[in-house]
């Protein structure tokens, strides 16, 4: 048994009060209610929609982001280059650049007359008002999380067992299959998952490049000016519910296939 | 010729030059390297085993240039600290993992996984993850998966270091005797000069990126050419000197020492070359050092002071130190010296701080280097 100090004492009761900031307002969503309004909301089409459309979005914006953040990730946590640190700031600088503005951004670079717009247009590809466009703007927002992740898991395997494997005969692309990603699974799949939580609950960069289709918090968005609070806090459940179910099931997942650690 | 021949190497690292080293080891050979941390020793293993690209020099390995090879291209058995074995896989999947990745699949390989377990005496292992072995079972997995790679050289890159001292005592001995019975060419890395000589047949110092001396495993420590060589490898006594006249009989030599002019015989070291009194001229500033095993004192219980009385001198007992089989003397001789004697002797016969006692340093012990021989190193640091 430790000692108690007041010190830890206090580290409790802050630590306590931290936490029912977080649940509290949560908690008061739930039992502000009625379910009538709950179920009413519920089969309104739009609104499923909403909801659906964000899962797909997000859920491909995480495999995106785990497809090319992990590379990347890879690169910081195993080599070496000049200007690295300038590396690892810009991939931290959408943390730190308001969503409003990121989506500002993406809309010159990706709406119809930016770079990139163009010359997807050329191809028959549309950002602006699609379900691209809803992904590249949760992807902008979210893919900090994704390699800073793998960095982070890639860092962690013992970069002597990638040399055993290449030194055993193993090319640099098999030593990295059988051996590194193996082994970074875990960190990589929860980063993963943080893209998607992160990507499912973006709201400013999306309405900015995306407004139509509309995504959950775009269409609760839209209620709350529209129908007032009953209608949007009871979407703003559901969604809320959707989403604690989907991550709840994704880290469930991947605490169960990581298997034992060494 | 196979084995490894390592010629004119250089390896350039940001704030760091290796080489240039040539070296040779024959297949059955071991050669240690050994040197300070920081002196390029894991750089140097890791040249040769593909992980670093040398700025100049050739690797050759079983009479191939792999100089250019990548890692999996060279038939290399790299056994790390820790030994790397794959925590994600049974110790058979491991040994296995070479198999997959043989380039002459329809010839069988010399050693089949099972085998491989055999020959180390792990087959019980097999289904076992490399958590739950000990650092012994872990260094026999690691030689079993470098044997299924069927290597033309194993590279060891401190394999004993992260042990305890039981089994970094029991472990040497085995590796020793897994090797012996192999006959393959082997480079093996320590900073650890008993390692070194327990497993070494050759011995190679490193020293700050450079090759100081190579030799067999018993000259380079009964006769280092170098003052880093003497100094690393436990040569605790060492003074300048200065050469004053052949004793007259044979090769013998006068060396006049901060603790009196003695009688130096150096050993016949090479067949051929000069004699002693044409290679150590009068008045040329030389290093002697004796091993402290090789200093007698008289004082102790079976040693006679009847015997000749040459380089005898006086030393009081400073301080006493158990230092396992033996006990290392500290004396104070004019100048320190330190003896090594058999545990417990001293007090036997009687001797302890402050005692006075004849000191023999016996002719044909102590050793000479010239003063060249530290490539600009003080002899008084």
């Amino acid at each position: 048994m430790e000692r108690k100090s007041p010190l830890f004492l206090l580290f409790w009761l802050l630590g306590g009060l931290l936490l029912l900031f977080i649940a509290l307002p949560l908690l008061e969503l739930v039992l502000g209610q009625q379910p009538a309004r709950l179920l009413a909301v519920a089969g309104m089409a739009d609104v499923r929609a909403a909801v659906a459309l964000s899962l797909e979005a997000a859920a491909a914006t995480a495999l995106l982001g785990a497809f090319l953040g992990t590379p990347l990730g890879y690169l910081l946590a195993r080599r070496s280059f000049p200007g690295k640190r300038w590396v690892e700031a810009l991939v931290d600088l959408p943390l730190a650049v308001p969503h409003t503005v990121a989506g500002i951004a993406l809309l010159f670079t990706f709406g119809r007359s930016g770079p990139v717009g163009r010359l997807a247009a050329a191809a028959g590809i549309q950002f602006w008002g699609t379900f691209l466009g809803i992904v590249v703007a949760m992807l902008f927002v979210s893919i900090p999380y994704m390699v800073n992740a793998a960095r982070q898991a890639v860092a962690a395997v013992d970069p002597q067992l990638e040399m055993a494997a290449r030194s055993l005969g193993a090319g640099p692309g098999a030593a990295f299959l059988e051996v590194t990603l193996p082994l970074a699974w875990r960190g990589i799949a929860s980063g993963v998952v943080l893209t998607y939580a992160r990507a499912i609950a973006e709201f400013g960069a999306v309405i900015v490049l995306a407004y139509y289709p509309e995504t959950a918090p775009v269409k609760i968005y839209e209620l709350f000016l529209s129908g007032g609070l009953a209608d949007s806090s009871a979407a703003a459940l559901l969604l809320l519910l959707v989403t604690l179910g989907s991550f709840v099931l994704l880290r469930a997942l991947i605490g169960r296939r990581a298997g034992p650690q060494p | 010729m196979s084995g490894l021949e390592v010629r004119g190497l250089a390896v350039e690292v940001p704030g760091f030059r290796l080489g240039p080293v040539d070296l040779r080891v024959q297949p059955g050979e071991v050669l240690a390297v050994l040197g300070p941390s920081g002196a390029g020793k894991t750089l140097l293993l890791r040249t040769v085993a593909g992980f670093q690209a040398p700025a100049r020099g050739r690797l050759l390995l079983g009479g191939r240039d792999v100089t250019a090879e990548p890692p999996e291209r060279r038939r290399v058995g790299y056994v790390v600290q820790e030994y790397a074995l794959f925590p994600h896989r049974t110790v058979l999947e491991n040994v296995r993992f070479p198999l997959r990745y043989r380039p002459e699949r329809g010839r069988p390989p010399r050693f089949t996984p099972e085998e491989a377990l055999r020959f180390l005496g792990i087959e019980a292992l097999a289904d076992r993850r490399p958590a739950t072995l000990s650092g012994g079972e872990r260094q026999r997995v690691a030689l079993a998966r470098a044997l299924v790679r069927e290597p033309e050289l194993f590279l060891f890159d401190e394999p004993l270091s992260a042990l305890d001292a039981p089994a970094r005592e029991a472990l040497r001995e085995e590796l020793r005797a897994v090797l012996e019975r192999l006959g393959v060419a082997a480079l093996y890395v320590t900073h650890d000069r008993l390692e070194a000589l327990v497993l070494g047949d050759r011995i190679a110092l490193l020293d700050r990126g450079r090759l100081v001396e190579e030799g067999e495993r018993g000259a380079i420590f009964a006769r280092p050419r170098t003052l880093f060589a003497a100094r690393f490898l436990g040569m605790e006594n060492l003074w300048p000197g200065r050469v004053e006249a052949p004793a007259g009989e044979g090769r013998r030599l006068r060396v006049r020492l901060p603790l009196g002019v003695l009688t130096v015989a150096p050993p016949d070291e090479r067949p051929g070359t000069a004699a002693a009194e044409e290679v150590w001229r009068p008045g040329m500033r030389v290093t002697v050092g004796i091993r402290p095993e090789k200093v007698r004192l008289l004082g102790e219980a079976g040693e006679s002071p009847a015997s000749p009385a040459e380089n005898r001198i006086w030393a009081r007992v400073e301080r006493v130190t158990p230092w396992g089989a033996f006990d290392r003397v500290r004396l104070d001789a004019g100048v320190p010296l330190v003896a090594d004697v058999a545990a417990g002797r001293l007090s036997e016969a009687g001797l302890r701080r402050g005692s006075r006692l004849p000191v023999e340093l016996p002719a044909g012990a102590l050793h000479l280097i010239p003063d060249d021989g530290g490539e600009g190193e003080r002899t008084d640091g």
